[in-house]
C-alpha cells in the first residue's frame, strides 16, 4: 500500500453540521480512512497548527478575521481546496445577517434581547477576540476553491464520492440536474392561483407541492440530495444553490414563481396581489445564497 | 509580569474556543478564562421570517444538536399558533429527540472524549484521538460507528434526514412513520440498549482509574437545572423546570414559559458566548449548569428499569448533587442507556404509527416560548410574531451558554491547582481542555448570535499582555 494521501479539514464559520456529514458516512468512512490520513482536523485532533498536505477541506463561512485567518492557513498550507457545504460555497443561512448593519446586529445580541441585562451596553473586547468582518462571505470570495460541495448538510454519499474521485485523479462533478428531476412527485401543470404557506390547506401526499401552491426551490436548486425535503412532505429550501450556469438561484425561484403565477399568459393577474402573496422572497429565495447573489452587489463605475 | 498562556485552538470539541491564562513569572495564576470567539446573529435575521420556518432555519446554528433546536423551536412556535400539537406528531418529535441523544452522546464518548482516557491526558497529541483508537481497537471503533448510525437512522425517519430536520409544520408533523420504518427501526433500537451496557460496562473501570482526575479537574461547585416530569422523572423532552441547590434541597420548580422571571444572561468582555444566571441570586452568585450531570442531579428517578439502575449505584457513589465536572461523562452514558431503552419503548408503542399527523392553525401576534434538553442541557427558544405570523423578536438561550460562568470558573479553579509554571507542559494543557471537553460544549451553539470561530485555543499572557504561547 502506497502512503496515505494527507488531509487537512477546518470549521470556520460553521455549525459542524458538514463534519457530522463526514461521519455519517458510517462504515464507509473506515475503508476511506485506510487511503486518506487526516493531520490537522481541530474537531477530532489536538494538532494546532495545519501541516503541509495534498488535500484541504474547509467548512463554514468567513464571518471574522479568526475565519479569514485559518481559511487563508489552510489555502497555503494545500494543494487542493474543497469548500465543503453551503456555508463555504455560498454564505449560507447565516448570510441572512447580511441583511442587516453589524452594529444592529451586536446590539440585538448583546443589548436587547429579552433575557439580555447589560445596563452599560458593553460588547465583547477582549483576549484578542476576533473582529467581525462586516459581511458573512464564502470562501471562494477571498481564495481560490478548486472544489464546491454544497449542501446544508452535503450528502455522506457526495462526500465519500468526491473524496474517492479525487484520490483515483479523476475529476469531480456536481449532478447538473434540479431537485425537480430527483423528485418523486406528481406533476402536471404548472399554475398556482394561491401562494399557500406550509399550514395553510391540506397538501396532496403525491403531487409536486410547488403546484400545489407551496414555495418550492426544487426547480431553481442543484440535485444530488436525492429530494429528501419534498419526499418528506417538506418544501425545498434551496440548500444545494443555483442549478449549473444558473448564477442566481433567488432570480430563478422569482422566475418560476411569478411564471407559474400566469404572469406570462395572463394580463389580468393582479400584480399587486402576487407581490403581497409572496411572503418573505429573501428568506424562501435566498436562504443559502444571499451572500453570493447580486442583491447585495453595487455598481462600481469605471475609473478613467 | 503577568504573562498570557493561549490555548487556541481548543479540539475535541464542538466549535471555536481559546483558553487564556494569565500567569506570573513565579508561575501563579492570577486568572484564567474561556474566550468564545464567534457570533453568528440569528436573532437579529429571524426577525421578519415568518415564524413557521423558524424551525427550519434554527437547525443551522448547530450540526451535531440541530434536532434539539428543530425541536425547542417547534414547542414555541406551536404556542405562537396557539391550537397545540396533533398527537401522533408530539410522539414522532420525542422519537426524534432519542434518535438524536443517541447519536450525540455515542459521538461525545466514542469521539470526543474516550481519547483522553484510552491514551491517557498525556498521550502523544498525534495520537490521542478518534483515529488513535480505530488503529489500536478496530473492533471498538466499528462498534462505536454503529452505535451512533442507529440514532441517525431514527433522527432520519422522523426528520427526514439525519442533519437538519425539515419535517416541523405548525401543530403536526409532515410525515408519520410506517409499520414497516418501526420492523426496521425496533431492531435497532434494541441493539443500541445493548452497546449502551456495553458501554458503561466499558466505561466504569476507566472512570474509576481517573477518579483522582475526576477529582481534581475543573470543579465549580454550582446548583443544576434542568427538566423534569410526573413529578421528578428525568426528562429530555417535555416537562417543568427544576433548580436544584448546592445542598441538594429544591430552589424551585416553574413553567419554562415563565423562564425571564428567573434567568438573566450577563455579557462577558472576553467572550461573544453570553452568561446567564439565575436572577434571584444575582450575577455574583447565581451560578447554576446544565446538562446530563444536571438532569441526573435534578431527577429523582428515571423511568425505565436499567438506566434507573445506574442511576441508584451513580447517586450511592457521587451523592446528590454530584458536583465533580469529568463525571459529566458518567451521567451522559447513564442517559444514553436511558434514551435507547425510550426509542425501544416509543417503537414498541402501536400509538407510534397513528395518523394524527395535523391539526388546523391560524397565525397570530403571540409569544412562544418552546424549552426541551438538548444534548448538551437545557435549550430555551423565544419568539414574539405579529398578526401575520412574522416574527419580530427572537430569543435563544443555548445549553453551553448556561455553563459559560461554570467553564470559567472551573478553568481559574484547575488553573490554580496545576499550573505552577509560565511554561506548563502540553500535557497539563490538556487537562486544561479536558475541563472544557467535560461539559461537550457546543460553540457552534454557543456561537448562534453572531459569526466567529471557535477551535478551542489556550493563550498564556505575561502581565504586561504580551502573548507568550498559543497551542
Amino acid at each position: 500500500m502506497g502512503e496515505k494521501v494527507k488531509v487537512i479539514e477546518s470549521w470556520i464559520g460553521a455549525c459542524a453540521g458538514c463534519e457530522i456529514s463526514v461521519l455519517d458516512l458510517h462504515e464507509a468512512l473506515l475503508p476511506v480512512l485506510d487511503k486518506i490520513e487526516f493531520t490537522y482536523i481541530p474537531v477530532l485532533m489536538d494538532i494546532k497548527h495545519p501541516p503541509k498536505a495534498t488535500v484541504g477541506i474547509v467548512s463554514g463561512g468567513v464571518r471574522n478575521s479568526d475565519n479569514l485567518k485559518e481559511l487563508l492557513e489552510i489555502r497555503k498550507q494545500c494543494d487542493i481546496l474543497i469548500a465543503l457545504g453551503s456555508c463555504a460555497c455560498f454564505g449560507g443561512t447565516p448570510g441572512l445577517a447580511n441583511l442587516h448593519d453589524l452594529n444592529a446586529m451586536l446590539e440585538e445580541v448583546y443589548v436587547t434581547t429579552k433575557s439580555t441585562k447589560n445596563d452599560i451596553n458593553r460588547l465583547p473586547y477582549m483576549d484578542g477576540l476576533p473582529t467581525l468582518l462586516p459581511d458573512m462571505r464564502p470562501a471562494s470570495d477571498y481564495v481560490k476553491v478548486d472544489v464546491m460541495i454544497p449542501g446544508c448538510g452535503p450528502t455522506p454519499a457526495m462526500i465519500g464520492g468526491a473524496i474517492m474521485s479525487l484520490l483515483g485523479g479523476a475529476p469531480y462533478e456536481l449532478s447538473k440536474k434540479s431537485v425537480c428531476d430527483e423528485c418523486p412527485r406528481e406533476k402536471s401543470e404548472r399554475n398556482i392561483k394561491k401562494i399557500l404557506r406550509p399550514f395553510e390547506g391540506t397538501p396532496d401526499d403525491k403531487k409536486c407541492l410547488f403546484e400545489q401552491g407551496y414555495i418550492c426551490s426544487g426547480s431553481a436548486t442543484r440535485g444530488g440530495c436525492g429530494a429528501k425535503c419534498p419526499s418528506a412532505g417538506a418544501a425545498c429550501r434551496g440548500c444545494f444553490g443555483p442549478c449549473e450556469n444558473s448564477p442566481e438561484q433567488g432570480a430563478a425561484m422569482i422566475s418560476a414563481v411569478t411564471s407559474c403565477y400566469g404572469l406570462d399568459d395572463d394580463p389580468t393577474v393582479d400584480l399587486d396581489k402576487m407581490v403581497a402573496d409572496i411572503y418573505d422572497p429573501i428568506g424562501n429565495f435566498y436562504k443559502y445564497t444571499l451572500p453570493v447573489s447580486f442583491l447585495t452587489k453595487r455598481v462600481v463605475e469605471k475609473v478613467k | 509580569m503577568v504573562k498570557q498562556i493561549k490555548v487556541a485552538p481548543v479540539s475535541r470539541i464542538e466549535g471555536h474556543a481559546q483558553i487564556t491564562i494569565d500567569v506570573e513569572d513565579s508561575g501563579k495564576v492570577t486568572d484564567a478564562r474561556l474566550n468564545i470567539m464567534e457570533v453568528r446573529g440569528f436573532e437579529k435575521f429571524l426577525q421578519g421570517r415568518p415564524v413557521e420556518e423558524a424551525p427550519r432555519i434554527v437547525t443551522q446554528i448547530c450540526g451535531i444538536c440541530p434536532v434539539s433546536h428543530h425541536l425547542a423551536a417547534a414547542k414555541a412556535v406551536d404556542e405562537n399558533f396557539g391550537a397545540g400539537t396533533a398527537p401522533t406528531a408530539n410522539l414522532l418529535r420525542e422519537l426524534m429527540q432519542y434518535g438524536q441523544y443517541i447519536h450525540s452522546h455515542a459521538l461525545h464518548f466514542y469521539f470526543l472524549a474516550a481519547p483522553d482516557f484510552v491514551f491517557t491526558p498525556d498521550g502523544d497529541p498525534k495520537q490521542r484521538n478518534v483515529f488513535g483508537i480505530i488503529a489500536a481497537n478496530p473492533d471498538l471503533a466499528v462498534q462505536a460507528v454503529k452505535f451512533r448510525k442507529i440514532g441517525q437512522q431514527i433522527v432520519e425517519a422522523t426528520a427526514g434526514r439525519s442533519i437538519n430536520p425539515v419535517t416541523y409544520v405548525p401543530g403536526g408533523i409532515t410525515k408519520g412513520l410506517t409499520k414497516d420504518d418501526v420492523d426496521r427501526l425496533l431492531p435497532q433500537a434494541k441493539q443500541a440498549v445493548e452497546y449502551s451496557k456495553a458501554t458503561l460496562a466499558l466505561a466504569k473501570p476507566i472512570f474509576n482509574q481517573y477518579i483522582e482526575a475526576v477529582k481534581l479537574l475543573g470543579d465549580a461547585d454550582s446548583m443544576h437545572m434542568g427538566l423534569v416530569k410526573n413529578g421528578g422523572d428525568l426528562e429530555l423532552y417535555d416537562g417543568t423546570m427544576r433548580v436544584l441547590g448546592k445542598d441538594g434541597s429544591i430552589v424551585k420548580e416553574f413553567e419554562p414559559r415563565d423562564y425571564l422571571q428567573y434567568i438573566a444572561e450577563y455579557v462577558y468582555p472576553h467572550s461573544y458566548m453570553k452568561a446567564p444566571y439565575w436572577k434571584e441570586l444575582g450575577w455574583e452568585n447565581g451560578m447554576y449548569r446544565v446538562s446530563p450531570l444536571s438532569r441526573i442531579n435534578v431527577c429523582d428517578k428515571i423511568s425505565t428499569p436499567l438506566a434507573n439502575a445506574e442511576l441508584q449505584e451513580f447517586r450511592k457513589a457521587f451523592g446528590r448533587p454530584a458536583q465533580k465536572t469529568l463525571l459529566y461523562h458518567y451521567a451522559r452514558l447513564i442517559e444514553l442507556l436511558y434514551s435507547s431503552e425510550k426509542a425501544v419503548e416509543m417503537l414498541s408503542d402501536p400509538a407510534i404509527t397513528g395518523t394524527e399527523l395535523r391539526i388546523p392553525v391560524k397565525p397570530r401576534a403571540a409569544t412562544g416560548v418552546g424549552v426541551v434538553e438538548a444534548p448538551r442541557g437545557t435549550l430555551i427558544h423565544d419568539y414574539d410574531t405579529d398578526d401575520k405570523g412574522m416574527i419580530t423578536k427572537a430569543n435563544i438561550i443555548v445549553a453551553t451558554a448556561h455553563n459559560n460562568k461554570a467553564i470559567n470558573v472551573g478553568l481559574k479553579n484547575t488553573a490554580q491547582k496545576i499550573i505552577n509554571t509560565p511554561t506548563p507542559a502540553e500535557g497539563v494543557l490538556n487537562r486544561m481542555e479536558m475541563v472544557i471537553r467535560a461539559y461537550d460544549p457546543c460553540f457552534s451553539c454557543a456561537t448562534h448570535t453572531v459569526a466567529g470561530k471557535m477551535p478551542i485555543e489556550v493563550v498564556i499572557n505575561r502581565p504586561s499582555g504580551k502573548e507568550v504561547i498559543r497551542r
